[in-house]
C-alpha cells in the first residue's frame, strides 16, 4: 500500500544534523497486562518484550514499551492486518487489545556527526541527552507537543509524534538543527 | 574629563576600531570595549537621568551592578530598553540612546523635580495623590508614568531568535574568576561532568586587575594555566557570556547566554536559555563594591574605585585627568597605584580611617600620593560632572577644611560578597562585624530533597577576599562538590599584601546635617537618599522589607546591588539597631535581568504554539479557507470565493447542503475506542443514555455529564462488535474525554476490563451531506449505500472508489448525510476523489459556520454554545437521551438535587424575532416585572443566533426561565444603545421537525 501519504510528504532539512520525515510504516497499539501482552506477542512477533522505557529492535520490526500496560509495535505496513489478527487470536481469553494505528503518527529521523542529533533534541526535550543509551525509549515533550524518541545503534534518533502536529514538530526540529547554532555541550 | 589612554587595556584591540552612535552622535571605540568603556573613552560622562529627580548620571561601575548607565539599544522599532552600558559589548554599528530625559540628555525638563524634591519624599505618591480619588487614574498616574520611567518599549515585534537548551551537570560552577576556575578544575579533576559559566566575555575575574604591578604577569599566567588545565579536561564545559540567573529547588539552574549580542548575525539565536539540572552548584560570584554616602555622591565622575581600575587596566580608559580617591579600606589604594602607573594625577587619597598604615597605603605614599586620613568628603562640586571635592574631618558635621580640584572621584566603601545565588534557594547569611558584610553561613546552605546541601559557595562570594585565600577556598569547595580530593598541582596564585581592616562608614561626614543627608544617594537608580530611609524609619517602618517597598530602595533593575548594605546600615542606625538585627531583604532570581525573548525561546512566529492540521489542511489552505481555531486545530470557517464576503460564503454553503450537497472535513472529531468485556457497562456509566443495548452496526447519539451532573460532551457512539464501542467526541473534547475515561478506569473502576485507545488521528473523516449525498458517493463505486443496506443511524465497512472505508449514516445537518472514515494517510486522496465526483452534483465544501447554522436550523445543541458548564441535559430538553432504566450514570445523582430539578430553571427554546432580525449572541432577556428589590429581572439568554439562509430570517436558541412552558410568548432583549428586540418563544427545531429529510 504505497499510496499512504505521510503528513509532510517526506520533508527534509539539513543543518548541523539531518532531519527527515520518514515513512511511518506499520504501527500496532497494544494494551493489556504486561504478562498477557508478552504471551500474546510471543506467537505473533519474533521480538523479546522490552524492559520498562525501552525498545527492542530486530530488522524492520520493533517493540516499544509505552506504559505499564501499553506497547507499540513497528513493522512493515503490509504485515499489520495479519499481525493484529494473530495477536488477537493468540491472546485467546486474555484481555489484550491490538489495533492498527499506522496512520496516527509522524516519524522523524535525525542523523549526523557526533553528538549533533542528540544536541538537536537537547534544545527541545527536557531530557538528559547524555545518558540516553541505545535501546532506551523516552516519552517526553518536543517543545510543546508530546513525543517519544529512541537512539539506534548507528546514532540515528527516531522521533515519533502525533500526525496533526507533524508540521510543528518539523518546524522546531529544523530550527534547533540550524547550522551555526551548535553548542557542543554534549561533547563534554 | 574621561578619555582613552595612549596605551594599555588588555581587553581591547586598538587595531580594530568600532563605530557606534549614542543619542545620534557617532563615536569610535575598539573591539573588546564595553559600551561604557567606549563612551568614557570618547569623553562621554553624562549617560542618563535618574528615575525620580532626573539628576544627571554617569557610569558608576564596570559590571552587572551598574545602576546608572542604562541605555536603549537598537533602532526605535526594535529597541531593547534598560540595557547596562557596562555589560554591553561594543560592535561596529551599535546604536544606543539615553533614557528618561526630555527633550535631551543635557537639557532635561524633568530635572525641575530636583527643585521640588522636598515635596517628593519617600512614599510621596501614597501621601500626595490620595484625594480626589478619581484623579489618580486620570491625572496623577499618567503624569508620573510619563516623567518617571525607564526606557521605551519597542514598537515592533522582536525579529530576533532565541532558543532553550536542556543540560545536566554533576557540578555547575557559577562565576569564572580565580575562585570559579579553581573550583571547576578541582571538580573536573575528580572526574565529574562540570559546567562552568561566566557572565562576562573574559575569564579570570579581577585577578589580573587587582594584582600589584609586579605580580600582574604571574596573575595572567595563573588564569591561562587554569584555563588550559580546564580545557584539557573532556568532562568540563566552559561557557562565557552565560549568566547564572537563578537557582531553584532540586538543583534546577537557569542560565542566560548572550550568544550573538556582540556579533549580530542572521540565523543565529540572540540568546539561549540554559535549563540545567545540577547535582551540586558552586557559587563563585565574587563581590560587589559599595559606594559611600557623601553629599552629591551621584554626580557623573564619581565612580567605584574597583571600576576605575577596570577601566584603566582592561580598556585603557581613565575617568578623568585628576582623580581623588575616597575610601575606608586598603583595597582602594590599588586604584591609586593603577592610576598613577597610567600617568593620571591622584592629588589625594581621602581615607576616613584614623590611620592607614597597611602595605598598600605605604606603597601609595611611596609613589608620592598624598594620603589624608581621618578625612571625608563634605561635598562634591560640579553640576553635570565632578569639578572638585570639598574635604572635612570625617568625625565632623562637614565643616570644609580643604578643596581639591579634580574631574573624577574614585570611591570605595568596602566590598560585599555577591551572595544572591546562594540565597535564591534559601541559603542563610551571617553578618561579619569585622568586615561589615553579610556572607554565606555554610551551616545553613540550601538543601535538597535528601536534606543535604546542594549549593556551596567559595572565594570572594564566601567572604574570602584575597585571591590566594579565595583560590584555596575554591579548591576545597570544588573538590568537595565533586566528592574528590583537592588536586596537588593547582596553578599558583600570586601573593598579595596583607590588608588592614576597613572601618564601616555609612555616613560621610559622620555628623552630616539633614541638608547634607538629602544629597547623599543610596540607590542611584531609584533616587533613594539617606534622608528617605531615615524618614521611613521615623514614620514607623521597622521591617526592612517594608522600608524597601516604601522607599523603593533596591527595587530598581539592579536590585540594589550597590545600595543594599548601605541602605540597611542607615536603616539600622535610624532604628538604633544592629545591621544583622535589621537583616537583609530577600534575594530572588534573576541575578541580572534576562530577556523575555530567551524565556519565550523558540515559541514564536510559526512555532508560537502547535497548530494541529488534518490530512486535508493543505487543500483548505489552497482553497483560501477562512480559519477558525478549535482547540489547537484550525478548521475552515468557510471557503469564500473571489470577492465573496465570509457571510455570503456561509449562506452559499448552507444552501448548497440544503439543496444539493456539501462536503466537510470532520477529521478533528474525537474517536476513542472503548473495548473489553466490561465496555458496555463502562459506556453506560459514561453516557446518560443506555448504550449497552446498542446493536453492532448501529450508532446512537449520547451525552456525557460530569459527576456534578453538568453536560460536558456529546457525540455519536458506534457499536463495532460485542466488546467494542467507538465513541465520537467534540473536537475540543477528544483529549479531555480520553483522560476522563482513563481517570475512571485507573482510579475508580480499576477492576473493570476495559481498554481505551484514542484513535482520533488515525482516521480522516469526511462528511458528505445533502439531498445528493448518496449520488456522489455511489459515483465512486463500491459498497451498497442504499437506505435498506445502510439505514439512518447505521454504519458499515466497505470500499468506496477502491478505498477501505467505514461509513456512518449520521446527520448533524438534518439532511441525508454520510460520514466516511478512512485511514489518515489516504484521507486527502479520498477527499480529492469526492470533490471531483461532487462537481457534477453542485457540491460545495462547507466550513464550521455553515455546520453551525445547519445544526441550529435543526435545533441541535452545540457543546460550548448551549452548554457552559452550568447546564444539565434536562435544561436542553434532552430528557429523551437520559435513561430512566439505568441504576446509575455519571451525574445521575447530582441531577436529582433540588436546584437541578427546580421548575424555574432556564430551559432551551427557539426564538423567532418579530421583524426577522438577528439577535446578538449572548443577549439577555428581561421580564416586565421587577424583582423584590425593584430591579429588572433577567429571565433568559441567547445561546446561539444566526441568520438562517434556509428560512431567510434570524433564528436563535436561548435558555429561558420555564421556557418550554411559555411557547408563543413574546419577550424583550434590551440592546445597548438601540431599541430592544422582541422575539417569540418557539420550538428550537426550525427546519424539518419531522426529520424526514435525513431519513431517506
Amino acid at each position: 500500500m504505497s499510496d499512504i501519504a505521510t503528513a509532510l510528504g517526506g520533508a527534509r532539512y539539513e543543518g548541523f544534523a539531518l532531519v527527515e520525515e520518514a515513512q511511518a510504516g506499520g504501527m500496532i497499539a497494544l494494551r493489556g497486562d504486561w504478562a498477557d501482552l508478552g504471551s500474546a506477542l510471543s506467537a505473533a512477533l519474533p521480538l523479546e518484550m522490552p524492559q520498562t522505557r525501552h525498545i527492542v529492535t530486530d530488522g524492520e520490526r520493533s517493540l516499544a514499551w509505552m506504559s505499564p500496560d501499553e506497547a507499540l509495535v513497528f513493522l512493515p505496513v503490509d504485515e499489520v492486518a495479519e499481525t493484529v489478527r494473530r495477536i488477537t487470536e493468540s491472546a485467546g481469553d486474555a484481555f489484550v487489545t491490538a489495533i492498527d494505528v499506522s496512520d496516527m503518527r509522524a516519524v522523524f529521523r535525525i542523523s549526523g556527526e557526533g553528538t549533533g542529533p542528540r544536541e538537536v533534541l537537547s534544545k527541545l526535550c527536557p531530557v538528559d541527552m547524555r545518558s540516553i543509551q541505545v535501546g532506551e525509549l523516552r516519552r517526553t515533550r518536543l517543545s510543546q507537543v508530546p513525543a517519544a524518541f529512541w537512539i539506534g545503534s548507528d546514532g540515528t534518533i527516531t522521533v515519533i509524534c502525533f500526525r496533526s502536529v507533524a508540521a510543528y514538530a518539523f518546524e522546531v526540529l529544523t530550527r534547533a538543527a540550524r547550522a551555526g547554532t551548535e553548542v557542543g555541550h554534549l561533547a563534554s | 574629563m574621561s578619555r582613552r589612554l595612549t596605551s594599555g587595556g588588555r581587553y581591547i584591540d586598538r587595531s580594530a576600531p568600532q563605530g557606534f552612535t549614542f543619542d545620534g552622535t557617532t563615536f569610535e571605540g575598539y573591539a573588546g570595549d564595553t559600551l561604557a568603556s567606549a563612551l568614557l573613552g570618547a569623553g562621554v560622562t553624562l549617560v542618563g537621568r535618574s528615575f525620580k529627580y532626573h539628576r544627571p548620571r554617569g557610569i558608576l561601575a564596570a559590571g552587572p551592578e551598574e545602576p546608572n548607565a542604562l541605555v536603549a539599544l537598537g533602532p526605535k522599532e526594535r529597541t531593547e530598553p534598560n540595557q547596562r552600558a557596562t555589560t554591553t559589548e561594543l560592535f561596529d554599528g551599535l546604536t544606543a540612546r539615553s533614557q528618561n530625559r526630555w527633550p535631551s540628555l543635557k537639557h532635561d525638563v524633568g530635572a525641575l523635580n530636583q527643585a521640588v524634591s522636598k515635596f517628593l519624599p519617600a512614599g510621596f505618591y501614597y501621601k500626595t495623590f490620595i484625594q480626589p480619588r478619581h484623579a489618580w487614574k486620570h491625572l496623577f498616574e499618567p503624569i508620573i508614568r510619563r516623567s518617571a520611567g525607564l526606557g521605551p518599549a519597542p514598537t515592533h515585534a522582536d525579529p530576533d531568535e532565541y532558543e532553550h537548551l536542556y543540560d545536566t551537570a554533576d557540578v555547575l560552577v557559577a562565576g569564572g574568576g580565580v575562585a570559579g576556575l579553581t573550583a571547576a578544575l578541582a571538580a573536573g579533576r575528580a572526574g565529574k561532568r562540570v559546567l562552568l559559566v561566566e557572565q562576562m566575555p573574559h575569564w579570570g575575574g579581577r585577578l589580573v586587575t587587582d594584582a600589584l604591578p609586579d605580580a600582574k604577569e604571574e596573575a595572567g599566567e595563573t588564569v591561562a594555566a587554569l584555563l588550559s588545565a580546564l580545557e584539557a579536561l573532556p568532562n568540563v564545559h566552559l561557557r562565557t557570556r552565560t549568566m547564572c540567573a537563578g537557582i531553584y529547588d532540586h538543583g534546577y539552574v537557569l542560565c542566560h547566554e548572550r550568544v550573538s549580542d556582540h556579533a549580530p548575525a542572521a540565523g543565529i539565536p540572540r540568546h539561549r536559555l540554559w535549563k540545567v539540572r545540577a547535582g551540586q552548584i558552586v557559587v563563585a560570584t565574587g563581590a560587589i563594591e559599595r559606594p559611600i554616602a557623601f553629599p552629591m555622591n551621584d554626580l557623573p565622575g564619581v565612580m567605584l574605585a574597583g571600576a576605575v581600575r577596570d577601566y584603566v587596566e582592561c580598556y585603557g580608559v581613565t575617568p578623568g585627568d585628576t582623580v581623588v580617591i575616597v575610601t575606608n579600606n586598603d583595597d582602594a589604594y590599588r586604584t591609586a597605584l593603577s592610576l598613577k602607573a597610567a600617568g593620571i594625577a591622584v592629588p589625594a587619597v581621602v581615607d576616613a580611617r584614623g590611620a592607614a598604615d597597611g602595605a598598600l597605603p605605604a606603597m601609595a605614599r611611596a609613589a608620592g600620593i598624598d594620603v589624608r586620613t581621618g578625612q571625608g568628603v563634605a561635598k562634591v562640586l560640579g553640576k553635570t560632572g565632578v569639578e572638585g571635592v570639598q574635604l572635612c574631618a570625617q568625625g565632623s558635621a562637614g565643616e570644609v577644611t580643604d578643596t581639591i580640584a579634580c574631574d573624577a572621584v574614585a570611591v570605595s566603601g568596602g566590598w560585599s560578597p555577591a551572595v544572591n545565588l546562594w540565597s535564591h534557594c534559601g541559603g542563610k547569611l551571617r553578618w561579619r562585624e569585622d568586615a561589615a558584610w553579610f556572607e554565606p553561613d555554610a551551616d545553613k546552605a540550601p538543601t535538597g530533597a535528601d536534606g543535604r546541601a546542594f549549593v556551596a559557595v567559595c572565594g570572594a562570594a564566601n567572604g574570602r577576599m584575597g585571591a590566594r585565600d579565595a583560590a584555596t577556598d575554591a579548591a576545597g569547595v570544588g573538590a568537595a562538590a565533586a566528592g574528590g580530593e583537592v588536586p596537588g598541582d593547582l596553578p599558583g596564585v600570586p601573593d598579595a599584601p596583607e590588608e588592614a581592616p576597613l572601618e564601616p562608614v555609612w555616613l560621610m561626614p559622620a555628623d552630616a546635617q539633614i541638608e547634607a543627608r538629602e544629597k547623599m544617594w543610596l540607590d542611584f537608580q531609584n533616587d533613594v537618599k539617606v534622608s528617605d530611609v531615615e524618614l521611613a524609619a521615623r514614620e514607623g517602618f521597622e521591617s526592612v522589607e517594608h522600608t524597601k517597598r516604601y522607599t523603593t530602595l533596591g527595587m530598581a533593575t539592579d536590585q540594589g546591588k550597590t545600595s543594599n548594605i548601605n541602605g540597611l546600615a542607615i536603616l539600622a542606625k535610624a532604628l538604633d539597631e544592629g545591621v544583622p538585627q535589621v537583616g537583609t531583604t530577600t534575594f530572588r532570581p534573576p541575578w541580572t535581568p534576562l530577556s523575555f525573548g530567551s524565556i519565550v525561546g523558540e515559541a514564536k512566529g510559526s512555532a508560537f504554539q502547535p497548530l494541529r492540521r488534518t490530512p486535508m489542511d493543505s487543500w483548505h489552505e489552497a482553497r483560501g479557507a477562512t480559519w477558525e481555531p478549535v482547540g489547537h486545530w484550525r478548521r475552515p470557517y468557510c471557503y469564500p470565493r473571489r470577492a465573496e464576503s465570509a457571510e455570503e460564503a456561509v449562506e452559499r454553503e448552507v444552501l448548497a447542503v440544503r439543496n444539493h450537497v456539501g462536503i466537510l472535513d470532520a477529521s478533528t472529531l474525537g474517536k476513542i475506542l472503548v473495548r473489553g468485556p466490561d465496555a458496555g457497562r463502562f459506556v453506560d456509566m459514561l453516557y446518560t443514555n443506555m448504550m449497552s443495548t446498542l446493536k453492532p452496526g448501529r450508532c446512537r447519539y449520547g451525552l456525557m455529564c460530569s459527576e456534578n451532573g453538568f453536560l460536558m460532551d456529546d457525540g455519536v457512539v458506534a457499536r463495532i462488535d460485542e466488546q467494542t464501542f467507538l465513541c465520537h467526541t467534540t473536537t475540543g473534547g477528544a483529549d479531555r474525554i480520553h483522560a476522563w475515561m482513563e481517570d475512571w478506569l485507573q482510579c475508580e473502576w480499576w477492576d473493570w476490563k476495559v481498554h481505551t485507545v484514542n484513535l482520533t488521528e488515525a482516521w480522516g473523516q469526511i462528511a458528505v451531506a445533502g439531498p445528493k449525498a448518496r449520488k456522489v458517493l455511489e459515483s465512486l463505486g463500491g459498497m451498497d449505500l442504499s437506505a435498506e443496506a445502510l439505514p439512518f443511524m447505521g454504519w458499515a465497512d466497505g470500499t468506496l472508489g477502491g478505498f477501505d472505508v467505514r461509513v456512518y449514516r449520521i446527520s448533524f445537518s438534518g439532511e441525508l448525510s454520510f460520514e466516511i472514515a478512512v485511514r489518515a494517510g489516504q484521507a486527502r486522496a479520498l477527499w480529492d476523489r469526492l470533490v471531483a465526483a461532487g462537481d457534477a452534483h453542485g457540491m460545495a465544501p462547507y466550513g464550521t459556520e455553515a455546520l453551525h447554522v445547519l445544526r441550529a436550523e435543526k435545533g441541535f445543541i452545540m457543546i460550548g454554545d448551549e452548554s457552559d458548564g452550568t447546564v444539565i441535559p434536562q435544561d436542553l430538553g434532552l430528557d429523551w437521551a437520559i435513561s430512566k432504566k439505568k441504576d446509575d450514570y455519571l451525574g445521575k445523582r447530582a441531577q436529582a438535587r433540588m436546584h437541578m430539578t427546580d421548575a424555574g430553571r432556564w430551559r432551551l427554546v427557539g426564538l423567532e424575532t418579530l421583524e426577522g432580525e438577528v439577535l446578538p449572541d449572548g443577549a439577555y432577556a428581561v421580564s416586565n416585572e421587577k424583582d423584590e428589590w425593584g430591579n429588572t429581572r433577567t429571565i433568559g439568554r441567547v445561546t446561539s443566533s444566526y441568520r438562517s439562509p434556509t428560512l431567510n430570517r434570524g433564528i436563535a436558541m436561548a435558555l429561558v426561565e420555564k421556557g418550554p412552558e411559555r411557547m408563543g410568548e413574546v419577550i424583550d432583549f434590551p440592546i445597548p444603545g438601540a431599541d430592544p428586540i422582541a422575539a417569540r418563544i418557539v420550538s428550537p427545531v426550525f427546519y424539518d421537525p419531522e426529520g424526514e429529510k435525513q431519513n431517506v
